[in-house]
């Protein structure tokens, strides 16, 4: 993963494999019959890094709530239906404030050790 | 056994990158994929390491329902959060495609090293790699390696049963890129419709209580090459563990009734993975079977009588904080450092190796049976991401 400052940097490669092969194979043999591979495989690294998105709790009209109401289970207190994270966009920061812009989802949960890492393989 | 020599061919690395292996070279402009030596078995010999991987996976399922029945997760160093979503899985049996067992063998004795059952690599390696070498420097000989075919058989296998698209996800190393891409690859000849996402690239969706990929599309299945440890130390891993139904959910409702996300995500490998990964699971397979033929005796607590061990962080990674200790003195590694989930202390098994490295055997198991062998070899007696993949045949 490449941090700058707190930009997302994006590095793009594609690579593409197209590979086949068969021969006759003796049914007593422990090996594959054949190792035939015919996916197009197009392979685009693109590593990203962000600050973590500002979030606001918000209801089904998309007006500021307190995050706990996200936060609460069904039947708990605390809970309002509807109530979901809504992430990069603004409002006045009062509860009641319509939050505008941005989107319900949120990406970058995942990859964060690994991009930084070797990968996860071993 | 034999390690014997070998002329590799002219242009190996275009031979080996043609089907996949582009890493085949180290940073220091070695060959990871070394061809200048190969293993040569005998018949008998492959036949005991299929019989021995076959029996390890039965004490490691039989290790399974003890770890849980005896509420161990947590002394194996798994986070508590993650604890009813493992039961859940273990009882519900989502699908496990694969998973390799490292090995010690000297021609004599089998050993169980470790299990990498999560997140295993040397995949393209053992799969691809080493076949086609085969069918072109031996093509009259037989090699332990019906990988390729077994991982097209369990996706046809799952076709009927896994929500599509599935998704192939990695942290976008090259290695673990094109590990993805091969999956993906066998998965899409057993014709599932197939994608690729990069970890970072998953989105969660506040709204509608999903994972999603680009397009916001609901990633219904994930194959992730990112171990289960990881996944639970990064932001998304509430909304992870939201999509892994409890037992009591799934006994209750069945999965797919809510509460908001159970269920709308299948995760390959499955979570209860992270028993068969962590190494304590060394030592409660040595607990359960004491003096068992293909174990070496394990502790978690410390060496005991051993004078001749490796220590283990439980959850390491390719050879990472390993320390290996002969006679009391330690000879590889450092005992200095403190693991956060602890060791795990096994005692040294005999190896077999020549030319001044040491070998390990990758056993490799798909839908938990054994299909295939990947040998890597070591200058030391740890096995980390600079030790060479070597190929191997049999007559």
């Amino acid at each position: 993963m490449l941090r700058s400052e707190g930009r997302c940097l994006r590095i793009a490669a594609n690579v593409q494999l197209r590979l086949s092969w068969e021969r006759p194979f003796l049914e007593l043999m422990r090996r594959s019959r054949e190792v035939h591979l015919t996916l197009l495989a197009s392979l685009a690294l693109t590593l990203t890094a962000c600050k973590p998105e500002h979030r606001d709790c918000v209801d089904a009209q998309n007006r500021k709530l307190p995050d706990s109401a996200c936060q609460a289970a069904p039947g708990t207190s605390g809970y309002v239906p509807g109530a979901h994270f809504w992430y990069g966009g603004s409002s006045g920061g009062h509860p009641g404030d319509t939050v505008i812009g941005g989107s319900a989802v949120s990406r970058g949960g995942f990859g964060g050790i690994g991009g930084s890492a070797d990968g996860g393989g071993e | 056994m034999r390690r014997l020599t070998l002329t590799p061919r002219n242009d190996w690395q275009r031979r080996v990158e043609k089907v996949g292996l582009t890493f085949h070279t180290l940073a220091d402009g070695s060959p990871y994929w070394d061809e200048s030596v190969y293993w040569q078995f005998s018949a008998r010999e492959i036949d005991r390491l299929e019989a021995a991987t076959a029996e390890i996976q039965r004490l490691a399922l039989a290790a399974g329902d003890v770890i849980l029945s005896q509420d161990r997760l947590g002394e194996m160093g798994i986070p508590a959060s993650a604890h009813a979503a493992i039961r859940a899985a273990w009882n519900a049996e989502p699908p496990a495609l694969y998973g390799r067992l490292d090995l010690a063998f000297d021609g004599g004795s089998i050993k169980l090293l470790e299990y990498n059952a999560d997140t295993p690599t040397g995949l393209v390696e053992a799969a691809v790699a080493q076949w086609y070498w085969l069918q072109e420097c031996f093509p009259g000989a037989d090699q332990f390696n019906s990988i390729h075919e077994k991982l097209i058989a369990k996706w046809k296998d799952l076709k009927d049963y896994v929500p599509g698209p599935v998704y192939f996800a990695d942290a976008g190393s090259e290695e673990d890129r094109m590990t993805t891409a091969y999956l993906e690859d066998t998965a899409h000849q057993a014709g599932l419709d197939t994608r690729h996402i990069a970890m970072h690239q998953i989105g969660w969706d506040s709204k509608r209580f999903q994972f999603v990929d680009l397009n916001n599309h609901p990633t219904a299945t994930l194959f992730k090459l990112y171990p289960w440890e990881w996944l639970l130390a990064e932001p998304f891993a509430a909304n992870a563990l939201e999509t892994l139904p409890p037992t009591s959910a799934l006994r209750e409702y069945g999965p797919r009734t809510d509460r908001h996300a159970w269920g709308s995500m299948l995760w390959i490998e499955p979570i209860w993975k992270m028993m068969w990964s962590n190494k304590a699971l060394l030592a409660i397979l040595w607990e359960l079977n004491p003096g068992h033929e293909l174990l070496l005796p394990a502790f978690l607590d410390g060496p005991r009588e051993l004078t001749s061990f490796v220590r283990k962080p439980r959850l390491g990674r390719e050879g990472g904080g390993i320390a290996v200790i002969r006679e009391g003195e330690c000879v590889e590694g450092s005992l200095s450092g403190d693991a956060a989930d602890g060791y795990v202390w096994q005692a040294l098994a005999p190896m077999a190796g020549g030319g001044g490295k040491t070998a390990v055997f990758g056993s490799w198991l798909v839908d938990g049976e054994p299909c295939g062998m990947g040998v890597r070899e070591s200058r030391g007696l740890v096995t980390n991401n600079t030790s060479c993949f070597v190929p191997h045949l049999f007559q």
